[in-house]
């Protein structure tokens, strides 16, 4: 998988969870940025990426994913 | 198919991935699309279960019933209910969803001091707690029996068992719900968890990190649950089974194969699965479900397997109805179900060939077709029972007798076509119409009727047996049953008028009839008796009454214009009509013999 097709499928993932558009996911999403990235939110966002790339996220990566450019970074070392 | 379950199918035709069903539900919170029903419903829980919302959203929207699902404030459970003024109980909820982790009730249970008589007390002064302080539906559901043994393989007698203790507060909690069964519901964790396996169950990073211990698989399976006891409150549930026969009933085709050739017994595959699925079928039978068949076939054929067969259960007095010819199957089901009197929306079909499957989903979309699943015959036994599509909240004595009512019913229609004159016709039936007062062995059998009448209903209005019963120690309020009978047999309790009144005015609260009952003028007999006998025992001056329109009951949209109403008000959906009690216009009906019971 390239790049560029992670972070779209990262994108298109949170746009579900926090009920967005896709187009406003961007390098500066984050809880300060969207309304439903709660602790709710948080555990729907990890259940959702687990589920979109088949795999168990450990429990530090579980809250070390804290904004987007984190969970493309883990991502992107993990898929 | 409706513009809600469209959107549905658009994002979950692919897979029913979490995704998908969270924007289907997302997706649908943004359209104005008008729902059939709503449900109010607050979660009272001692963990984290918010997760719950969207999977409840899905299931019920499925069903064009909208909700609201509120959260109270996690903590103690019972404060929510001791408190008259707490946020829970002055909001009134239709449902009451109470979701209890036995963790955080008996807070020293993973303890091998487990205190298990204290948490036994606890729990029913708990339950005994909410039926005094609410008449929301509640939804319980049962603990979760432990994975791991803390006192290992030992039977010591020195040491707590958990998976025992846990087993009979299960039992408690059942026999409580048994006790109410008009207001109280078990939803069974450990039916759901044996499903799942441990691994789609429980999420052991969250239960310790937030609480929340259940996975999305088990969320999802627990909010399906939950619906099928809201769809059956809604008035949801089907009633009526259209069966093909060959590889639907039995194996094989009877007119090649012969009765001694097809599939169906008791101990090989797959004659089995065909008589457990006949046998699951009886059991729907035993519940008030009607069983009728739709076969091409020659009907001499499919009567002797039913009548010969030694392993064929399903026989000729079990079905309400048929049609076994070489019709087209749209047309035939659409005559059949109008003869019964019932809507299409409450049929369920069953056949193998797809391409009358395909027919009837296209001709009938009210209908709910299902293919027998026929490279996988294993799974066929329990294929109507896996959705609850036959779910109802209670049973009655007329669920038990409802095929003999119907097949009274095909009596009397062919009676009907010895006459030419319908007076005469309708004389030769000796009517004999009961109007009373509601008996407390009536409630069940009078909530189960506002649940489930769609047509002839004034305002559809579904009520539990604790509304009706809270109508019945309301003095401004009257309940009345109408019970019918002829000479082809007792059409039982298939009428309810609710009544309500302050000072000289009263009001017309719900009115519905069973549909098999109407054609004979019953409904007027009973209406002008209750108007004529309420008129004189609260001094009425003037009535009052409203139609409500909904999807299905426009025949009844003029029906209070015959006693001489006039419409006040009028709107799409709604109608406010009124009378002065002097107005009153009553018919004789002389083919009907009344009895009265105050």
């Amino acid at each position: 998988m390239n790049n560029i097709e992670l972070e779209q499928r990262i994108k298109k993932t949170m746009s579900v969870i926090f009920d967005t558009d896709i187009e406003s996911i961007n390098e500066q999403s984050s809880p300060e940025t969207l309304e439903k990235w709660d602790s709710l939110g948080h555990m729907n966002l990890v259940v959702a990426l687990e589920e979109e790339f088949n795999l168990q996220l450990t429990e530090e990566q579980m809250l070390q994913i804290m904004d987007y450019k984190m969970i493309v970074e883990l991502l992107t070392k993990i898929v | 198919m409706s513009a809600i379950n469209d959107i549905i199918n658009k994002h979950t035709q692919d897979s029913e991935s979490f995704q998908a069903i969270i924007s289907a539900v997302n997706a649908i919170k943004k359209t104005e699309l008008t729902f059939e029903h709503l449900v109010n419903i607050s979660v009272v829980r001692n963990y984290t279960v918010d997760g719950i919302e969207p999977f409840i959203c899905y299931h019920l929207y499925k069903s064009s019933i909208n909700t609201n699902v509120k959260f109270e404030d996690y903590g103690v459970v019972t404060q929510h209910f001791l408190n008259p003024n707490s946020n829970l109980l002055q909001s009134k909820p239709e449902v009451i969803l109470l979701s209890l982790l036995i963790e955080n009730f008996a807070l020293d249970f993973n303890s091998l001091q487990f205190n298990f008589d204290d948490c036994s007390n606890r729990l029913s002064e708990l339950l005994s707690l909410i039926k005094s302080t609410t008449n929301a539906l509640v939804i319980l559901n049962t603990f979760l029996l432990p994975y791991h043994s803390a006192k290992g393989i030992t039977n010591s007698n020195l040491l707590v068992d958990h998976a025992e203790k846990v087993m009979l507060l299960n039992l408690q909690i059942k026999k409580f719900a048994r006790e109410n069964a008009a207001q109280f519901f078990v939803v069974d964790f450990n039916l759901l968890a044996a499903k799942l396996g441990e691994e789609k169950t429980i999420d052991y990073r969250y239960l310790y990190m937030a609480k929340a211990p259940f996975k999305k698989d088990f969320l999802n399976a627990y909010a399906f649950e939950i619906s099928k006891i809201i769809k059956a409150k809604k008035g949801k549930a089907k009633k009526c089974i259209v069966l093909d026969c060959d590889n639907t009933l039995w194996g094989g085709i009877v007119g090649e194969d012969g009765i001694d050739g097809i599939k169906l017994d008791n101990d090989s595959y797959p004659g089995k699965a065909f008589y457990d699925f006949q046998q699951n079928i009886l059991n729907l039978y035993s519940r008030g479900v009607i069983i009728t068949l739709c076969s091409k076939n020659n009907e001499a054929d499919v009567f002797e397997v039913l009548e010969k067969h030694p392993h064929c259960l399903i026989k000729k007095h079990h079905l309400a109805n048929w049609r076994v010819n070489w019709n087209d199957k749209a047309s035939n089901i659409a005559n059949m179900i109008s003869e019964i009197n019932i809507g299409l929306d409450s049929v369920v079909f069953v056949d193998d060939n797809p391409a009358e499957c395909a027919l009837v989903t296209a001709t009938l979309p009210d209908v709910t077709t299902l293919q027998v699943p026929i490279n996988s015959l294993f799974t066929y036994p329990n294929i109507l029972l896996n959705n609850g599509y036959f779910d109802t909240l209670t049973l009655s004595d007329e669920d038990l007798q409802r095929t003999q009512m119907y097949q009274a019913e095909t009596h009397r229609k062919e009676a009907q076509n010895t006459f030419t004159n319908l007076d005469e016709y309708l004389t030769s039936l000796e009517i004999v119409v009961n109007i009373s007062n509601i008996k407390t062995s009536q409630i069940a059998r009078v909530a189960q009727l506002t649940q489930k009448t769609n047509q002839f209903n004034l305002t559809t209005k579904r009520y539990t047996e604790n509304d009706i019963s809270n109508f019945v120690a309301n003095e401004n309020a009257a309940i009345f049953s109408l019970s019918v009978k002829d000479k082809f047999g007792d059409m039982g309790l298939a009428g309810v008028l609710i009544a309500t009144k302050e000072n000289e005015i009263a009001s017309i609260d719900s009115l519905l009839l069973s549909c098999r009952i109407l054609g004979r003028n019953i409904e007027i007999a009973f209406v002008q008796h209750c108007l004529v006998l309420l008129t004189k025992k609260w001094d009425i001056k003037t009535w009052k009454g409203n139609f409500v329109a909904t999807k299905k009951n426009m025949q009844v949209n003029n029906f209070l214009e015959k006693f001489g109403f006039e419409t006040l008000l009028e709107t799409d959906s709604n109608k406010d009509y009124s009378c002065l009690s002097n107005n009153i216009k009553t018919q004789e009906l002389k083919y009907i013999t009344i009895q009265i019971d105050e």
